[in-house]
């Protein structure tokens, strides 16, 4: 049963559990646990937000888990609600927060960097061990994207439901973030 | 950190089996979202109403035609200009970009795009219904209909320009001019200036000037393009409940 269990998709596992089989989401959790702890952590330093954030990451999701069309990607459905669970928990903490109004989210082309050259100097493995070691210096709003799109690997389509802003826009704070990673780099040298 | 996989893990089955944590079922996911989409035409049918409504501000008190009084109509326009309905039109602009940001079409493109959409949509909208006769019909009888569209259109649409007045030219005896306006009001215009030739019987004109009673003593007159019908008898207020 555990065997064939694994075979299956979080797609598939979420029907599952939508048509009432509740106990095949306990692997909904093993499956996420630690993407989301390794997420987390790029929020938050003290272990016990993470685990609170984490546990009310799957209660939540498992409480409106028909609200996830199975024709989608589950793991943008799951971590659309894990942004939200560690966006409000910052909130809660009155730590810095992603701003609701920014120049790239009203008008991406406006704030188009022209110094955009940066994506053959560093390939994508480069860039995450690089992250890793530079997380902390940068901003919020230019971390998570490239924490996704890096480290979690999805694409911009998915960073943009997951955090719900315009696609051209995850593609300008990822270039920005690079950016700013690669000055990091250049000053740590 | 296996033993905290396993504690949230455990836990989570836990409150399963338990039934502390229970799934919410589709319908209320089905119910939000027709809210949702209700929600969103509503609001956009009443910035429509009121967008049209402000169109029709503008020409019934033929605030649009101020400015051929010079420096003076303009600095009028801007201050006649209906603010408050203008106020509450902006932010029912902002409260549906918010509404509509619910949607994955809208929030993957720039908020922009979407804002200028809204903005367009009302706009055409609100002035192809400027073209028909629902706020006409409204103004016409406002005093025999209920309190709000009473409220609406026989108070706030109701142009309160104290020293500027409109109508229509029913008569000019010799120097002065006999103007009706929409109220069926008829006053008599006595020019402080040698008054142009160019003001004839059935003219539409602007008046500036004090009125006492049914007299102005005017400091300027202006004839006004008037292709619309707003100073038509029909166009005249039915004050029945008088």
């Amino acid at each position: 049963m555990d065997n064939a269990i694994d075979q299956i998709s979080d797609e598939q596992i979420a029907l599952k559990v939508q048509s009432g089989n509740k106990e095949v989401y306990s692997q909904i959790v093993q499956r996420y646990e630690k993407r989301f702890l390794r997420y987390g952590r790029k929020f938050f330093s003290n272990n016990d937000d993470i685990t609170d954030s984490i546990q009310n990451i799957f209660i939540k999701s498992y409480i409106n888990i028909n609200s996830f069309d199975a024709s989608r990607k589950f793991s943008s459905w799951i971590y659309r609600i894990a942004h939200n669970e560690f966006v409000n928990y910052l909130k809660k903490k009155n730590k810095r927060i992603l701003p609701i109004f920014d120049l790239d989210i009203i008008f991406p082309h406006l704030a188009v960097d022209k110094n955009n050259n940066i994506e053959s100097d560093l390939d994508k493995k480069y860039i995450a061990q690089e992250l890793e070691k530079f997380i902390d210096k940068l901003d919020i709003k230019y971390k998570e994207p490239l924490v996704l799109y890096y480290i979690e690997d999805f694409d911009y389509k998915e960073i943009s439901d997951i955090m719900k802003i315009p696609i051209s826009t995850v593609g300008i704070r990822i270039k920005r973030a690079k950016n700013l990673l690669k000055n990091n780099i250049e000053n740590a040298k | 950190m296996q033993n905290n996989s396993k504690n949230i893990k455990d836990k989570i089955s836990e409150m399963i089996n338990n039934g502390d944590i229970n799934i919410k079922p589709k319908f209320y996911y089905i119910l939000k979202t027709i809210l949702l989409i209700i929600a969103t035409i509503f609001i956009f049918i009443f910035a429509i109403f009121l967008a049209s409504f402000v169109y029709f501000y503008f020409k019934i008190s033929l605030l649009w035609a101020l400015p051929i009084l010079g420096f003076a109509g303009v600095k009028a326009m801007i201050l006649y200009l209906p603010w408050v309905l203008i106020l509450i039109l902006l932010a029912i602009i902002v409260i549906l970009e918010f509404v509509a940001e619910q949607f994955s079409f809208v929030y993957k493109k720039p908020l922009l795009y979407s804002l200028f959409a809204i903005i367009i949509i009302i706009f055409i909208t609100a002035s192809l219904i400027s073209y028909g006769k629902m706020h006409e019909n409204f103004y016409i009888t406002a005093n025999n209909r209920n309190q709000l569209v009473k409220y609406l259109y026989a108070d706030v649409a109701e142009p309160k320009m104290p020293n500027i007045h409109n109508g229509r030219v029913i008569e000019i005896i010799q120097k002065d001019l006999l103007m009706e306006n929409r109220r069926g009001d008829k006053i008599l215009v006595k020019p402080l200036f040698e008054l142009k030739r160019d003001i004839v019987k059935d003219d539409f004109v602007i008046v500036v000037g004090k009125r006492i009673g049914n007299v102005i003593e005017a400091l300027d007159i202006k004839r006004v393009n008037q292709n619309s019908n707003f100073f038509d008898k029909n166009m005249m207020r039915k004050n029945i409940m008088k």
